[in-house]
């Protein structure tokens, strides 16, 4: 469904990405792992179009979007639950929603993807009338993933759903990823809680030093000495 | 004579109140200070006097001067600001480039116009109502109900519509406002557009409450105006409007007890009391929440 081939990105003088190659299937989860400063966050922002690549392709469904204008993303079929979640602090947490649908036309469509993500997230029903700012860090994240669903996308792309959260609600997010991909989204997910990501992923890449070291089964990975060592802490 | 003081100020105060929602819109979005937007005033009451004076009709001729005063706006932000942004340059360049671009504007009035001051006709015609020893003119009543109209009208297009989210949405995080399919840039765009179009009406009116257009109408007009928006808390509509009649009124009652020489100073000597008291203006946040 996305599909990465050999690209670079330059941040500056920085060659953050030195030819990533990268394929999410259909209905899979592919979770990304690597340390800070591997190029996570560049890699992601390279498919998004915020960072202008140099080299290499991306592919969507067959259609190149390489150094699309971020706008049009949406209307393709991506969300983005973006890293630091980024919600709107001022406007309520039903005008976030409506945000994550701005692309969709139909009123039917609309108020199915609230269903769809109340349903998903009881909490934020519950809070639909306050401020995004006045959320705790959890049901912030839980309004950016909710956001993201609200265009009801084909791919949904996760960066650090995990970040900066309390750990039951690490375990809950994970549960309602989980939940989302049953659904039929297709999911990119970016994390550094590698032992969580690993556990619910089907195939995962690790990045090292802005190149992919290591990919596959996320199992077999899981598993792999170097990895244990290196980000799962047990040695 | 105080009652007819601000009455007279409250007409004005209006004029300033539509210039003032200029700076608002813009500043909310780019966190900039449009100071173009004195001239941008001066083109659009200048272009309301060339095309009423075509015989297009009032009405024709203001909505004529309204889109192509809307269409300067666009310009200025696709031709000057929009390259500063994609290249990410500090936000003073852009804060110069307006003053440039202001400058650029006001003399080519001068040069296809010339700077002379030139007699608008009033729009609302000569009549007036008395209350007691009160005067109100037609033409200060239209400016009122024209103005608050238009004030409506905005605030309902930023709260109420579609566009209007995505404003708001864009002022608060541009780049999540991408994620979420907004074209941040269109939504600029039309913020530019809505600014020229409140200037245009404002240029109308007060042309129209004076008499009188010229090329450099909108540099006093403008600061004052953009004292105004300070005064009410730059990005709030609700506070442009306040401020805008705060400075109206004052300006007027100086000029009657203070006499006039003092009636400009009187904007600057508010903005700079309310500024020591309440930094953010009267309707001003504590400054950009980080969540």
């Amino acid at each position: 469904m996305l599909k990465i081939s050999d690209l670079h990105t330059y941040y500056g003088v920085i060659h953050a990405l030195k030819g990533i190659d990268m394929e999410v299937g259909k209905g899979e989860i592919v979770s990304l792992i690597g340390s800070n400063g591997a190029g996570k966050t560049t890699l992601l922002n390279s498919v998004m179009g915020v960072c202008k690549s140099s080299n290499g392709k991306i592919s969507f469904k067959d259609k190149d979007i390489t150094n699309i204008s971020t706008y049009k993303l949406s209307k393709l079929g991506i969300g983005i639950s973006p890293e630091g979640r980024e919600v709107f602090p001022e406007l309520s947490v039903e005008e976030n929603l409506r945000l994550g649908a701005y692309t969709v036309s139909s009123k039917n469509d609309i108020s199915t993807g609230y269903e769809r993500v109340y349903k998903l997230f009881p909490r934020l029903k519950e809070r639909y009338k306050q401020s995004a700012g006045t959320l705790s860090g959890g049901e912030q994240q839980m309004l950016a993933v909710g956001r993201a669903l609200m265009s009801a996308p084909e791919l949904l792309l996760l960066d650090e759903p995990s970040l900066g959260l309390a750990p039951n609600f690490v375990m809950m997010i994970f549960d309602m990823i989980k939940e989302i991909n049953k659904q039929g989204v297709t999911i990119l997910l970016i994390e550094q809680n590698a032992n969580m990501a690993l556990s619910i992923s089907d195939k995962a890449y690790v990045l090292e030093n802005g190149t992919v070291s290591l990919s596959g089964n996320a199992k077999d990975i899981a598993k792999d000495d170097r990895i244990r060592k290196a980000y799962l802490g047990i040695a | 004579m105080i009652v007819q003081q601000i009455f007279n100020g409250l007409a004005l105060g209006m004029g300033y109140a539509l210039i003032a929602v200029g700076y608002s819109l813009i500043f909310g979005i780019l966190r900039l200070v449009n100071f173009s937007h004195g001239a941008i005033y001066a083109f659009g009451a200048e272009m309301a006097m060339i095309f009423i004076g075509m015989r297009f009709g009032i009405t024709a001729g203001i909505v004529t001067a309204m889109i192509l005063t809307g269409v300067l706006g666009i310009c200025i932000d696709k031709l000057a600001l929009e390259p500063l942004r994609k290249k990410k340059s500090k936000p003073i360049a852009s804060l110069i480039t307006t003053i440039g671009i202001s400058n650029i504007i006001t003399n080519l009035l001068i040069v296809f116009l010339g700077s002379e001051k030139r007699n608008f006709n009033n729009i609302f015609g000569d009549g007036s109502i008395k209350f007691g020893n009160t005067v109100l003119t037609h033409t200060q009543i239209m400016m009122c109900l024209v103005s608050l109209a238009l004030m409506l009208i905005l605030m309902f297009i930023v709260y109420k519509t579609k566009i209007g989210l995505a404003m708001r949405a864009t002022q608060q995080n541009s780049k999540a406002a991408a994620m979420m399919g907004i074209n941040v840039d269109f939504v600029i765009a039309f913020t530019f557009f809505l600014a020229g179009v409140c200037a245009t009406i404002a240029g109308a009116l007060v042309g129209g409450y004076y008499q009188i257009v010229y090329p450099n109408m909108g540099f006093m007009a403008g600061l004052k105006a953009f004292a105004a928006a300070v005064l009410g808390g730059i990005g709030s509509l609700p506070g442009a409007l306040l401020g805008g009649l705060i400075v109206g009124v004052s300006e007027s009652m100086a000029a009657t007890f203070l006499g006039s020489t003092y009636r400009d100073a009187i904007a600057f000597i508010i903005l700079i009391i309310v500024l020591i008291v309440k930094p953010n203006g009267l309707f001003g946040r504590e400054g950009i929440k980080k969540v």
